[in-house]
């Protein structure tokens, strides 16, 4: 039995092996889908020539392409210069896969009566496509949100400004360097400067709760306490320049003792590098932020969980991305908290 | 039957037994490191690159400090506090304080060995194990600090993961057929609820062992990992992993030789419940059967062994990588004046531990096929089978010369968007030679060599499907004792890599949903010279330059150069 033991088992293990189920041929989708000639097939075209986003109107989009292949389509106001992008890799993207209700990506809004025009590009060719022109009859009303932190129009606002070294401006603006804000007159910049070696952090604005909501209160009223249930929502401008970061922080009173103590009081952090450039609205439910990792800012936190009723401040650090130098800058506009879903302006 | 419980002396916990047969009540031990890196950019880039910065200075110092308290005879505690400072952190502002290791480990009625707290976790290469990373081969002796500054920082040991949770082994003596029995148990838990839309995950594993006839040895191991219901109030999704490992072994002692008959085989299910619209995941088995043959005198080793490792394998405890190439780079994480992440290079994976990772992954993370691409993800590779081979010769003086030779062929199980198969071939040759042993020379002078030739092929249409990539890596290093205990010591890396690849997009459940096309024409060489200060065994000092071309022909403007000066003090007691 000695001698024969691994001989038998050995058989054992063949026998598994030809027993079990065999793969398929294919793993995942077909390569000649993706890597095939590239012929458009069918052009892009809307569904309609107008919309009246303001009775629910909602325009399909669509396209056939020979391949699956990525792309970006983009809505854009013709005058206002308003946009709206849809991504994907479908090359036969499905009439509701591609559906445009009147809302926006990067600010300002889609105006009454502006034409409008769907830009087709493509990650791997150069070719463009574009739609009929779309008129706007009405624009889509703009829904309320459940909790505005701050729309930045106040000049008086007591804001909490701090910097490290070669801040360049820390505060609200009609117009800075000729950006106009996401919505009404005024919106908050945070600028500096940074050599290459220095700390990330430029400067930061904090916003206490209660200066926020200018009552008495302590702390933001949600109607939940589910940190997945609840967005925070900004317009946020890049101005391209891939050097700035936005971390955005809540701080929780874990002991509701009306004062945050950064050392043992947690705090919730979600950073947003800034590519792009114009104002883009940006949305992240409270689930999706993390505790800060600062020691001794925000990293312990008392009772071990995210507290939606004891967020006692939001707080906006303009940091600089790794391995960057020179000036940069991010703008802050309308933020604010929804319910279920991010704000969908 | 009679059954004598005892102790078993296998494994990691052979060491407490050591340490708890010590007098002292408590102990100290630890280690103390200083690390400068100043580098220069140039090359081609910097002609368009206006932005990234020419020169950076990075480093830190760090401490270590432990403890072995032993309040009894039965009990030890192991606890490790380290404070660091970052080389740009000034007046404090660097300084980060915690406790990095923690446990207690002991015996429990004499016979049950146990220990809570950090563990370091390893079973067999399909169940649990923490596979090498790129370009760990034979490396030259000049960068063997800088691994075991990595190895050390992640915990990886020898390819185990570090675990927070609780293990206990025991071991049994019987008279007829089984001589020996050990068994087995750990938890861990591998990630921590938000308590709302994210649940704690555990991982639970069992060896049973079984020793007979004096040379054989049967295994069992299983490693289940799952999400733990009800710890998230919003989520009711639960991942399940499972993998069921059958191994065998028998020492055969032929005429002069001895031969070691190896085997494992077994199968992994995976799920997503609660979740809707989730994939069904089929099961995937593995089998890994092989032979080692070496003389008494052990001068010469062949070995060989089969492998087959079913598409659908999936083992979230072997299958996770050290390298993680969505990581940011310490020096330069970015170049272009589109500030795009800069990629990884020999230079980074050797010496830069802010690529390596220390987490198990339940997806099939992203790779680089310029550098590993036949088994990127270890034995536990999924989609593969084949077989290899390897030959090993040394003189009766090991330090005199050591040559070696591994030949590998792999094919895929299932086409990747085609029905036509990835074929691999990897070939290895190295070299060790003690040219000091070979005039009598008192003074050290060793230089090792390294060469392999790893080829990806796949028929099909051109642009389409059809793959033929071809990466080679050599390595070279001398030594040279100039004085008793300071060495100097050049090295060379050369990699290079052409063709095309094809790599797979996945989705969270691991599904294949787009692929991204690869092609590279790709020259990296990294050389390096300096001087090495052994204090002692465990205390060196080194001094080196490191220069680093990267030449990606596709990006041509891309070209660049880093002329790094490094510093490395390094010290355990």
């Amino acid at each position: 039995m000695n001698k024969n033991t691994f001989l038998y088992i050995s058989i054992l293990a063949l026998f598994t092996m030809a027993g079990c189920k065999k793969d398929s041929k294919v793993e995942g989708p077909e390569l000649v889908d993706i890597f095939g000639d590239f012929q458009i097939m069918e052009p892009l075209k809307g569904s309609a020539s107008t919309a009246d986003f303001a009775a629910g109107d909602v325009i399909y989009y669509h396209a056939k392409l020979s391949i699956r292949t990525n792309w970006t389509v983009e809505v854009i106001g013709l005058n206002s210069g308003a946009r709206k992008t849809f991504t994907g890799n479908d090359k036969d993207f499905s009439l509701n896969q591609l559906a445009w209700n009147g809302t926006i990506t990067f600010a300002p809004f889609f105006r009454k009566n502006e034409p409008c025009v769907a830009r087709m590009t493509f990650a791997n060719y150069p070719d463009t496509l574009y739609s009929d022109t779309l008129t706007i009859t009405a624009v889509r009303p703009t829904p309320e949100v459940d909790i505005l932190i701050d729309d930045f129009e106040s000049t008086i606002k007591p804001y909490n400004t701090f910097t490290e070294g070669q801040q360049a401006f820390n505060g609200t603006s009609v117009n800075y360097q000729g950006v106009s804000p996401a919505e009404k007159t005024r919106f908050y910049v945070l600028a500096g400067n940074h050599g290459p070696t220095a700390s990330l952090f430029l400067c930061g604005m904090n916003l206490t709760s209660k200066i926020s909501m200018g009552t008495e209160e302590n702390y933001y009223q949600f109607a939940t306490d589910n940190p997945s249930k609840v967005y925070f929502n900004a317009f946020i401008y890049g101005w391209g320049d891939n050097k700035a970061e936005l971390s955005i922080e809540f701080q929780e009173d874990d002991n509701k003792d009306g004062v945050y103590q950064p050392a043992e009081e947690g705090a919730y952090t979600y950073r947003i590098p800034i590519n792009w450039t114009g104002w883009k609205l940006v949305s992240f439910s409270y689930a999706d932020t993390k505790i800060s990792t600062s020691g001794g800012f925000g990293n312990v936190d008392r009772t071990g969980k995210k507290d939606l009723d004891r967020i006692i401040a939001t707080q906006y650090l303009l940091l600089a991305q790794a391995g960057t130098s020179g000036n940069t800058k991010v703008g802050i506009d309308f933020a604010s908290f929804t319910y279920n879903s991010p704000f969908q302006p | 039957m009679k059954a004598i419980f005892t102790y078993s002396i296998l494994g990691f916990l052979c060491l407490p037994l050591g340490v708890l047969a010590q007098d002292k009540k408590v102990d100290f031990f630890g280690s103390g490191r200083f690390s400068l890196n100043n580098s220069n950019l140039s090359g081609k880039l910097i002609e368009t690159d206006t932005t990234t910065a020419r020169k950076q200075m990075t480093g830190y110092s760090l401490f270590d400090l432990g403890f072995h308290i032993r309040p009894n005879e039965e009990t030890e505690i192991k606890a490790i506090t380290r404070v660091s400072n970052d080389i740009n952190g000034f007046w404090g502002a660097g300084i980060t304080f915690y406790l990095r290791e923690l446990y207690l480990r002991g015996l429990m009625f004499k016979r049950i060995r146990y220990q809570v707290g950090d563990l370091n976790t390893k079973m067999t290469p399909y169940t649990l194990y923490n596979p090498e990373g790129e370009l760990y081969k034979n490396n030259p002796l000049a960068f063997n600090t800088f691994t075991e500054v990595i190895n050390y920082d992640k915990f990886y040991g020898t390819n185990s993961w570090r675990q927070q949770g609780a293990t206990a082994d025991m071991g049994f003596d019987f008279d007829k057929l089984i001589d020996h029995l050990h068994v087995k148990g750990l938890i861990t838990k591998n990630r921590q609820t938000d308590y709302f839309s994210t649940p704690d995950r555990l991982l639970a594993g069992a060896t049973v062992e079984a020793k007979a006839f004096k040379q054989l040895t049967l295994s069992y191991n299983l490693t289940s990992v799952f999400d733990v219901k009800q710890s998230a109030m919003f989520s009711d999704a639960q991942f399940k992993n499972k993998v069921h490992s059958f191994g065998a072994s028998e020492k055969i002692a032929l005429a002069g030789l001895d031969l070691n008959l190896l085997a494992e085989f077994g199968k992994s299910t995976a799920s997503y419940e609660g979740v809707a619209n989730v994939p069904t995941i089929p099961d995937g088995s593995f089998l890994d059967a092989g032979f080692a043959l070496n003389n008494k005198l052990n001068t010469w080793q062949i070995s060989a062994s089969y492998r087959s490792v079913e598409t659908s394998f999936r083992s979230m405890g072997a299958q996770s990588r050290r390298v993680d190439y969505s990581n940011l780079s310490t020096e330069y994480p970015y170049y272009t004046n589109r500030e795009s992440q800069r990629p990884v290079t020999i230079l980074e994976v050797l010496t830069d531990e802010a690529y390596y990772n220390m987490f198990l992954s339940p997806g099939l993370k992203n790779y680089n096929p310029a550098y590993e691409n036949m088994l990127p993800y270890g034995k536990a590779t999924p989609n593969r089978q084949g077989g290899e081979v390897k030959l090993g010769w040394n003189t009766s003086n090991k330090q005199l010369l050591k040559l070696g030779a591994d030949a590998a062929v792999y094919n895929e199980i299932t086409g990747q968007g085609t029905t036509n198969l990835r074929s691999f071939t990897n070939i290895e040759f190295y070299a060790d030679l003690g040219l000091n042993e070979l005039y009598k020379g008192k003074k050290k002078l060793h230089v090792g060599a390294y060469m392999r030739n790893q080829n990806t092929q796949r028929s099909g249409n051109e642009g389409i499907d059809k793959i033929s990539l071809k990466s080679t890596q050599v390595k070279l290093g001398v030594e040279y004792e100039i004085i008793p205990k300071l060495e100097f010591q050049v090295a060379a890396i050369l990699l290079q890599a052409s063709g095309n690849e094809y790599i797979a997009e996945r989705n969270g459940y691991n599904e294949i949903t787009f692929y991204n096309a690869f092609k590279a024409d790709l020259n990296e060489t990294l050389l390096l010279g300096g001087i090495n200060y052994q204090f002692s065994k465990n205390n060196c000092l080194k001094l080196q330059f490191h220069q680093m071309n990267w030449d990606n022909q596709l990006l041509p403007n891309n070209q660049y150069k880093i002329n790094r000066f490094a510093v490395l003090y390094n010290l355990f007691f």
